[in-house]
């Protein structure tokens, strides 16, 4: 079978060049977003819509630009809340994960309580944290915590008993001690799993920022979303939404980096690592 | 069980009951017409401007006594987070009349062009109140300066604070404002997260009763202190109202008379609110219908709601005066009696 670079042919199946492939990808969806703001315009402008109810995107982006410096300040407010509730929820979460998988009393224990939390829906209790630890950052820190945190715990479980068993009684009966199963075995085969928890837990947990916000604010997105939503400035509006978009993406694809970079570092660590010790 | 043709029995059988039960579905839908109500009803969207209280019993009082279903009205009424949202129903076409700040619905026919007229008002005197806690350093209103006030955004309190705020000589920059979502702005309060609060004069029953470790509530009535203007009524679009003229004399006349069967009748109208609400404590929602006596001018008004133009003058000027409303309306339009009497 051979394979040429420049057209990539596997056998009789051609396909585009890699490069090619590459760039459909940031294309594709960029044209299609375009494609959507034009939509957008043209009805807003020639539909007959109320810009009360709907303004057209290029009014949007007026806004955005006009009031850029609040909107960055407020983001950052949103941000340091979500980030924070994030990071929380993966301390917690990843080595709680662990622990249900490694200790079944735990696993017992924990793990009925942790469905039963999670069904509690927490746009439910946001009002109770927010009079429990007050109107300020803290509380939104917290909610985004409550809200992220089981996808983490869950996927963490997942992905760390979906090893091979074959794979362990290998490494067992080579002399490995458990924690090398874990290092070595266990949790790069996990990692994929862990990541997908992380990334949906990373948008859950702006939402949970949000939340909090909408409950009981004085700055960030969410205060200013309702601010402008009180004083019918839809313009603004929508801008926060445009903006919280971004944000979220931007975090997502920063942990989507964070896991191209993890991963190869560890996977190429682990085969260091047994070819070192000469059992390649 | 295999039969002639090869398929068992259990798949025919099935078969037999899906198409005879499909068939006797449509006969019975066929047979089922809707039988052409006496008179056509027309369905409404009455959006209010809050959660639904005790001062709201008079619309659950108008809708339990079939004042509406008599005038061939199908009214739903819909509980509200803030004025704005209420009156952005309103212009989406989603509600056919609301109740909300008439002063509110004026400031945004001025600012927006939004053609909504006013057709009754039932909050004649300011409700608008600045709610704090005493012996905590808040004896007059200028006090609140360097301290949080709560709000709900979107809410008239909060709209028309700037013009109490003048008149009662705050300094508006050195006050910090705090969102509230409008269920939790009262525990906000109670428990000392902002230092005052802004919403109706008909939330204090509620607030004392629930005030903790010995806490008396202030009131500060923004018509106390010179900034008075029309508050809560009902208002539609002019387009609806030139279209359907009879329907919105019923539903005006049908409301009002729900008001003052209220006003005559508080035990047993409350007692039709809490059909609708039975969360809510009699006694505080009876307290409420007091003030609601009181708000409505009702001992000084020959016809319930009616609105004079020197009052909606008085209305418009305040905000041009405290609020820079740069371009004022003609009130001729923006407000009418014609559907009180």
């Amino acid at each position: 079978m051979s394979t040429s670079a420049s057209t990539g042919e596997i056998g009789t199946l051609v396909l585009p060049s890699t490069g090619a492939r590459k760039s459909a990808v940031y294309l594709y969806p960029c044209i299609a977003t375009i494609v959507l703001f034009i939509v957008w315009e043209i009805a807003t402008r020639y539909g007959n819509i109320s810009p009360l109810i709907l303004p057209p995107p290029t009014e949007i982006f007026a806004t955005a630009v006009a009031k850029f410096p609040v909107l960055v300040r407020m983001s950052l407010v949103t941000s340091y809340e979500f980030v924070l509730g994030f990071i929380l929820a993966a301390v917690v979460g990843l080595p709680l994960g662990a622990l249900i998988v490694y200790a079944r009393p735990v696993e017992m224990t924990l793990y009925p309580m942790l469905v039963a939390f999670q069904t509690i829906p927490k746009a439910a209790i946001a009002p109770v944290f927010i009079v429990w630890l007050g109107t300020g950052i803290t509380s939104k820190i917290l909610i985004a915590f409550a809200i992220s945190f089981f996808p983490i715990v869950i996927d963490t479980i997942i992905g760390l008993r979906s090893t091979q068993p074959e794979t362990i009684y290998v490494v067992r009966a080579m002399g490995g001690t458990a924690f090398q199963v874990f290092w070595h075995v266990r949790l790069p085969n996990a990692l994929p799993a862990i990541f997908g928890g992380l990334k949906v837990a990373s948008t859950l947990a702006v939402i949970g920022a949000i939340v909090g916000e909408f409950v009981s604010s004085d700055s960030g997105i969410g205060y200013l979303l309702l601010v402008a939503n009180g004083e019918l400035d839809t313009r603004l509006v929508f801008a926060c939404v445009l903006v919280l978009t971004v944000l979220g993406l931007v975090f997502f694809f920063i942990i989507d980096a964070f896991e191209r970079v993890f991963v190869r570092w560890h996977v190429s660590a682990r085969q260091a690592d047994l070819a070192a010790t000469g059992s390649n | 069980m295999q039969g002639p043709t090869g398929k068992s029995s259990a798949s025919t059988s099935r078969r037999k009951f899906l198409t005879t039960g499909t068939a006797a579905g449509f006969a019975f839908a066929a047979g089922v017409r809707p039988r052409p109500a006496r008179a056509a009803t027309e369905k409404i969207l009455f959006q209010l401007d809050w959660i639904p209280f005790g001062r709201h019993t008079p619309y659950y009082a108008a809708l339990e006594n079939g004042f509406y279903s008599e005038k061939g009205l199908e009214v739903t009424i819909a509980q509200g987070r803030s004025t704005i949202q209420g009156i952005r129903t309103l212009v989406a076409g989603q509600s056919q009349f609301i109740f909300q700040d008439i002063a509110v619905m004026l400031s945004v026919r001025a600012t927006e062009g939004a053609k909504i007229r006013s057709l009754a008002c039932m909050y004649q005197r300011t409700p608008h109140t600045l709610f704090y806690i005493k012996n905590n350093g808040i004896n007059q209103p200028k006090d609140i300066e360097g301290k949080k006030i709560a709000f709900t955004p979107g809410d008239s309190p909060r709209r028309m604070f700037p013009a109490f705020a003048k008149a009662s000589g705050i300094d508006e920059s050195k006050v910090s404002w705090l969102s509230v979502d409008p269920n939790s702005k009262n525990a906000v309060l109670l428990n000392h997260q902002a230092e005052g609060m802004v919403t109706y004069i008909f939330t204090l029953p509620v607030l004392q009763k629930s005030a903790q470790g010995g806490d008396q509530v202030g009131a500060f009535v923004y018509g106390d202190y010179g900034a008075d203007f029309y508050s809560n009524g009902i208002g539609a679009m002019e387009e609806y109202i030139k279209e359907k003229p009879e329907v919105t004399r019923n539903f005006v006349q049908a409301t009002m008379k729900g008001l003052k069967f209220t006003l005559d009748h508080p035990k047993e109208a409350v007692g039709m609110l809490k059909n609708h609400q039975p969360q809510l404590d009699e006694e505080v929602a009876l307290q409420e219908i007091e003030i609601l006596r009181n708000i409505s001018n009702a001992k000084n008004l020959k016809v319930l709601g009616s609105m004079t133009k020197e009052k909606m003058q008085e209305t418009q000027d305040l905000m041009i005066k405290y609020m820079d409303l740069k371009s004022p309306v003609a009130l001729d339009q923006a407000f009418t009696n014609e559907f009180l009497a």
